[in-house]
């Protein structure tokens, strides 16, 4: 009996130690400059932080309120249906979009909705710019904020061209300058090289963040649309690796590339 | 003949049309806080900037410079080199690095199939240091506590935290302990933090 109770006693100094290892992980540690709840916990009600210059800090590791497991894409943002309406050649490419196109299944990156709607991501703000670090592929975007204007003749990239500046508490970010290889979810919906999204950044308080989408592309959509999305801070973790490729083995089983 | 010379006219004002729209594109966009020389070159002889906590500045866009000092590009494409992408060349060329043996031997191997079935063939990411050997910049951002490199190289990032946190005991957890920490959050995988990739082309394998 004794030598049966030693043994619990190892093993539960065991799990001790296994449990201390596992704390010193990054997905653990205790972020600097969180306010506090009188039990330790943080207090995601309490004020947002502000910046010297007086405008809301938006820095912080943010994910969004609904849980990535919806299979239908639709559930994860919030917006009117009703509102987005195709024009002829929107729905022309829709059509044609959905037939057999999907950027993502060969690890293509993912429109600015769907980058902060299922993983983490983080914003830093620096002197005259924005950071928007995304888990998703490991990838990052700027978003200048030192007054320059929008590129006239872009070169189509993934993510676009940002620019944003301070309407009160509200950091306004309007991008453009997009290729047209990609959908805007919800709903496999394409969009043009005319696409602008503005985005409206708040943060309601410590913990909790808003991000309001207006898709505006007058080729496919007789009128801009929006997308809300709801997020919380996830204190005292960090991000993680997101190697789309690894160990892919999916490709040779594809059939179309179709656009 | 005054036709054409009208067409001319025509065509150098489209010249310079466009490339006042090339101008203002950010690629030509004039980097604020930079040290000039009188002319509005930038001054790269300049004291290196200082953080308001006193050490170096290191924010800014860099790249690489082409080969360490005594390593000749010519030469080494004689030789049949296809890339300056390889460490070595980056180091004294009287430098040796103290390989395990089976090291070694994965380098050898890896070298003399000149460096085919990188993982960069499959779109996998480049490591630490050839990210930063690659012909495309990275900017580097400085900030209390982190300081974060943004590769041009597969849009990608990485964060160096200086908030003095230690480094990771496992960083290579089961599948057990992600699940319940973390919930739905994805599982990678790692090896002593760094993956199993080349560390520079034709290169050498992370210990």
């Amino acid at each position: 009996m004794r030598a049966a109770r030693i043994a619990h006693l190892w093993t539960a100094i065991g799990v001790l130690v296994a449990s201390t290892l596992v704390s010193a992980q990054w997905l653990n540690y205790p972020a600097a400059g969180i306010p506090r709840l009188a039990d330790g916990r943080p207090n995601l009600s309490a004020p947002a932080p502000r910046s010297p210059d007086g405008k809301p800090e938006l820095s912080g590791l943010w994910t969004p309120d609904r849980p990535p497991t919806a299979l239908m894409p639709e559930s994860l943002f919030e917006f009117q249906p009703g509102d987005v309406v195709l024009t002829k050649e929107g729905e022309a490419l829709q059509r044609r979009r959905r037939e057999n196109y999907f950027p993502g299944a060969q690890c293509l990156p993912d429109n600015l909705p769907k980058r902060t709607a299922v993983d983490p991501f983080k914003i830093l703000t620096l002197k005259g710019i924005v950071v928007v670090l995304y888990e998703e592929h490991t990838t990052y975007r700027q978003i200048f904020v030192d007054g320059r204007e929008l590129p006239k003749d872009p070169n189509p990239t993934w993510s676009g061209y940002s620019v944003g500046k301070w309407e009160g508490d509200t950091l306004v970010v309007d991008t453009s300058g997009f290729n047209d290889d990609e959908w805007i979810l919800p709903g496999r919906r394409p969009h043009s090289n005319a696409l602008h999204i503005i985005e409206r950044f708040r943060r309601r308080d410590f913990g909790h963040l808003e991000i309001q989408f207006t898709v505006d592309d007058p080729k496919v959509y007789t009128k801009p649309w929006t997308i809300k999305q709801a997020h919380h801070l996830i204190p005292d973790t960090e991000l993680l690796e997101y190697v789309c490729n690894e160990n892919e083995k999916d490709l040779k089983h594809m059939t179309g590339v179709g656009k | 003949m005054q036709a054409a010379g009208i067409a001319r006219l025509w065509t150098a004002i489209a010249v310079l049309l466009s490339s006042t729209l090339l101008t203002a594109q950010w690629l030509n966009y004039p980097t604020p806080g930079l040290a000039r020389t009188p002319d509005g070159k930038p001054d790269l002889s300049a004291p290196a900037p200082r953080g308001a906590d006193g050490k170096a500045d290191f924010s800014g866009i860099w790249t690489r410079s082409a080969l360490a000092p005594g390593w000749d590009l010519r030469t080494l494409r004689a030789s049949g080199v296809f890339t300056d992408q390889n460490l070595s060349y980056h180091m004294p060329p009287d430098a040796s690095i103290p390989f395990q043996p089976w090291a070694e031997a994965l380098f050898r191997e890896r070298l003399n199939r000149n460096g085919a079935g990188a993982p960069s063939e499959r779109c996998l990411p480049t490591g630490v240091p050839e990210a930063m050997l690659e012909p495309p910049p990275f900017k580097i951002a400085q900030m209390k506590g982190l300081t974060i490199i943004l590769f041009e190289s597969f849009g990608r990032f990485r964060q160096i935290h200086t908030d003095g946190r230690p480094a990771p005991v496992d960083p290579n957890p089961s599948v057990g302990i992600f699940n319940r920490k973390v919930g739905q959050r994805h599982l990678r995988r790692g090896y002593h933090g760094i993956q199993r990739s080349h560390m520079a082309r034709q290169g050498r394998p992370p210990a």
